[in-house]
């Protein structure tokens, strides 16, 4: 074998090893980015997403933040709606939660429950639901019960959210 | 050994040009939509092409509409604890109000334990009795502690827990309240 192919060669293998060595670099440094694994052992709903729009916000002492709007307008007769059920930034390492959307009715309960969340990190939101039931056209009176959780998985105070549904 | 070079550099060229693909593995998405800045809010965007002719030969009309849906950030004291002899305050606040000019953003409490007052419950069901105050006006069950009009941004309020009475034994007392809020 010639010198110079030699040489070549040496030279084209050790690029490949930088190479080689620089992605792995990268895929390291990448994992190193995750964020840790959700503390006290707590499983989150796999439909919670990012709220890129919650800005950072310290809640006041003791307090718990929760987020909510007045009425959402869906489709007739489908199950599959978009919301907002968002747990504000601002309950960050203090809380997370659950949200309940309840169809208020004439039933001895009061209500008959459309969509029961997972738990909700904050910072995050779940944006698409499957309801139990399609509504008919029209308007409808509901509450999302929303209910905070500490980081070791005990219960706090809660809150319902009043909300008219529009059914066209 | 020209060749030799030539190939080492072009090979060289050649991956350092995967480089930047590389460091893109794990990249995040960046998805910009005016429609959920507030997570509710419906952009709408109309164009009408009018007729109307100027000095060029032809100009356009567009009409831009923006429809913001009702929404509120609340929060709620989330824990309290009572002391004997002493009252206790705590913040209900509302931040990033966005409701109709001639409806409020209102908040009232609960909670399951009442019956004829505000009580906490031990471990065998005994009672403890405690009362909730706004602006000073004692609060009964499902009554108001905040109230915030259409066109206000932001509003704080202090609520105020006092024990009544003193505990038969000593024991965890505990209620838990639930506030309502709704725009009206």
């Amino acid at each position: 074998m010639s010198k110079n192919l030699v040489i070549l060669i040496s030279i084209v293998a050790v690029i490949i090893a930088i190479a080689i060595c620089s992605v792995v670099l990268v895929l390291l440094l990448n994992k190193q980015e995750q964020p840790a694994p959700p503390s006290g052992g707590v499983i989150f709903d796999p439909d919670q997403e990012d709220d890129k729009n919650s800005p950072n916000q310290k809640p006041a002492a003791g307090g718990v933040a929760i987020s909510g709007f007045a009425q959402v307008t869906i489709p007739p007769n489908v199950t599959d709606i978009n919301v907002d059920f968002k747990n504000p930034i601002a309950n960050k390492d203090k809380y997370y939660m659950t949200f309940e959307l309840r169809l208020l009715n004439d039933s001895e309960q009061g209500y008959e429950v459309l969509y029961k969340s997972g738990n909700v990190e904050a910072g995050k939101a779940i944006k698409q639901i499957t309801i139990a039931h399609g509504l008919e056209a029209g308007e409808y009176d509901a509450i999302i019960h929303v209910q905070p959780y500490r980081m070791d998985g005990t219960s706090v105070n809660n809150a319902n959210l009043n909300l008219k549904i529009i059914a066209k | 050994m020209k060749h030799v070079i030539s190939l080492i550099l072009a090979t060289l060229l050649l991956l350092l040009c995967t480089f930047p693909a590389f460091a893109e593995i794990e990249g995040h998405l960046i998805e910009g939509d005016a429609s959920n800045k507030y997570g509710d809010v419906d952009v709408d965007v109309s164009y009408i092409w009018g007729n109307k002719l100027d000095a060029d030969g032809a100009s356009q009309e567009i009409d831009v509409s923006y429809n913001m849906s009702q929404y509120y950030e609340v929060y709620i004291p989330a824990e309290v604890t009572l002391k004997k002899g002493e009252e206790v305050s705590q913040e209900l606040s509302a931040k990033r109000v966005v409701v109709d000019r001639n409806k409020a953003l209102t908040v009232t409490v609960s909670s399951e334990n009442y019956e004829g007052g505000w009580s906490l419950l031990g471990s065998e069901g005994q009672k403890l009795r405690y009362s909730i105050k706004s602006n000073g006006v004692e609060v009964s069950d499902n009554g108001a502690v905040f109230n915030c009009p259409g066109g206000t941004s932001a509003k704080t309020e202090t609520i105020a827990f006092s024990l009544l009475g003193n505990p038969s034994y000593a024991d965890m007392y505990t209620d838990t309240l639930t506030f309502t809020i709704s725009v009206k």
